[in-house]
């Protein structure tokens, strides 16, 4: 199977969620891609998380300046031609959006289409340095849109990180406990 | 020779003991520890500081961020915090940082002093290609020292990137120490600040704080090899530069 690298702290994550793992040397563990891909989906569903599969996100949702939800449509008709593809969009209203879209941020992106925000765009590859800059940039980017994982990296110029994960696993972590702290407000 | 003081941004394992020793020996009595930077600032200072530093980040070779987000003020203001490791990664335009330093410590810059920053960010100015380049000082007033700029800014040796981009050495980076260049947190870190803080001393004397001697500690070392010989290997002034600070004394 593939392997992903993940490392320390990182792999408390891989433990929690009974991901099978090896260390490989002092703070680097390695596991398989798949097993731990299908245990991340599951133990998201097993929390209540709904997926809207074969979905494309197109727009955001503004109201009062804050960001409110995100329009999405049907992933097909990007491939369809115009004159069958007569699939008005769905506006999705939420009182919190999480852009996890990796480099391409693309809610962020689309604030940045609107003129709301200017990203920076992401750094030079630095492993070692990206994993902790981005976990600790992961938060609210703009009222009501949280950013984690790489996204984290394009708004903020940080380093890209390379082939490792740990920080993916981490960012979403904190990105998730900071989410329930305004949804508790 | 004037009191030097020695300010910290940071939370580095420094041993100021040995570093003021060295000095004393020198026959430079007033060297004295001032601890963290911040430690006088009030809330509204550390507030403008945040700003300072958010809007210091050096993104691109055009220019540093004017607007900052509001998580990278909160990752600034996490500067305050003295149990706090700040990870390396981001680099500073070093001309802004030292003004910030300039505001906070304004009534220690007198002539009979030099005060030294050491801290631990990196530090980045432009060069004649109108790049940033890291730096390993900066010479304002007060002075900045940068301590991943003791690891980065020197480059190392080619073969090293050359090893490198082939994978032969992958790793080597973070968990091994290297005769041949620094790596964070890197024992021999001590020694070399002696040498750039006598550059400090020589810049505040003389306005030029460099040697062309690769055997002297004021030797402007490009290179990592030729920072471990000056500061390490040799660790000493050379004669003419030994001479001038005895005058000074």
């Amino acid at each position: 199977m593939n392997k992903v690298t993940v490392r320390g702290p990182a792999q408390e994550v891989l433990m929690e969620l009974e991901i099978p793992f090896n260390e490989v040397k002092k703070g680097l563990y390695l596991t398989d891609g798949p097993h731990a891909a299908s245990k991340l989906i599951a133990h998201a569903c097993d929390a209540g998380v709904k997926f809207l599969n074969m979905t494309v996100f197109e727009d955001v949702v503004i109201r009062e300046k804050s960001v409110a939800g995100a329009v999405i449509n049907w992933t097909p008709i990007q491939a369809l031609p115009r004159q069958i593809t007569c699939v008005d969009p769905v506006a999705l209203e939420s009182r919190v959006v999480l852009d996890a879209t990796g480099h391409d941020a693309f809610v962020v992106a689309k604030m940045e289409e609107r003129g709301f925000l200017k990203t920076r765009g992401y750094g030079a590859m630095w492993v070692e340095a990206s994993e902790d800059l981005v976990v600790e940039h992961t938060g609210e980017v703009y009222e009501g849109l949280f950013v984690s994982g790489m996204a984290v990296a394009t708004v903020y110029g940080l380093p890209r990180m390379g082939p490792t994960f740990g920080a993916m696993l981490l960012s979403g972590r904190k990105a998730a406990e900071l989410i329930k702290g305004k949804l508790r407000k | 020779v004037p009191n030097i003081r020695l300010y910290l941004d940071g939370k580095p394992d420094i041993d100021f003991e040995d570093i003021c020793a060295y000095f004393r020996n020198l026959g430079i009595q007033k060297i004295t520890y001032e601890g963290n930077i911040y430690a006088n600032s009030s809330d509204s200072d550390k507030e403008a500081i945040t700003y300072s530093f958010a809007g210091a980040r050096v993104i691109n070779d055009k220019g540093m961020v004017i607007s900052p987000f509001p998580q990278e003020v909160v990752y600034e203001k996490k500067r305050f915090n003295k149990d706090y490791k700040k990870p390396t990664g981001i680099l500073y335009d070093g001309v802004e940082v030292s003004k910030v330093y300039h505001k906070l410590i304004e009534e220690d810059l007198r002539f009979d002093r030099v005060n030294i920053v050491i801290t631990e960010d990196l530090l980045g100015t432009k060069g004649y290609d109108k790049h940033y380049h890291a730096r390993v000082i900066i010479f304002s007033y007060p002075v900045v020292i940068s301590l991943p700029g003791l690891v980065l800014a020197p480059a190392r040796e080619r073969n090293y990137y050359l090893q490198r981009m082939v994978g032969e050495i992958l790793g080597r980076y973070e968990v091994e120490e290297c005769d041949d260049f620094l790596t964070p947190g890197d024992k021999r870190v001590n020694e070399c600040l002696k040498g750039y803080i006598l550059q400090a001393i020589f810049y505040h004397e003389k306005g030029h704080p460099f040697c062309s001697d690769r055997n002297c500690r004021l030797f402007d070392a490009h290179w990592q090899k030729d920072m471990i010989h000056a500061q390490i290997v040799s660790g000493k002034l050379c004669d003419r530069h030994a001479e001038e600070l005895r005058k000074f004394l």
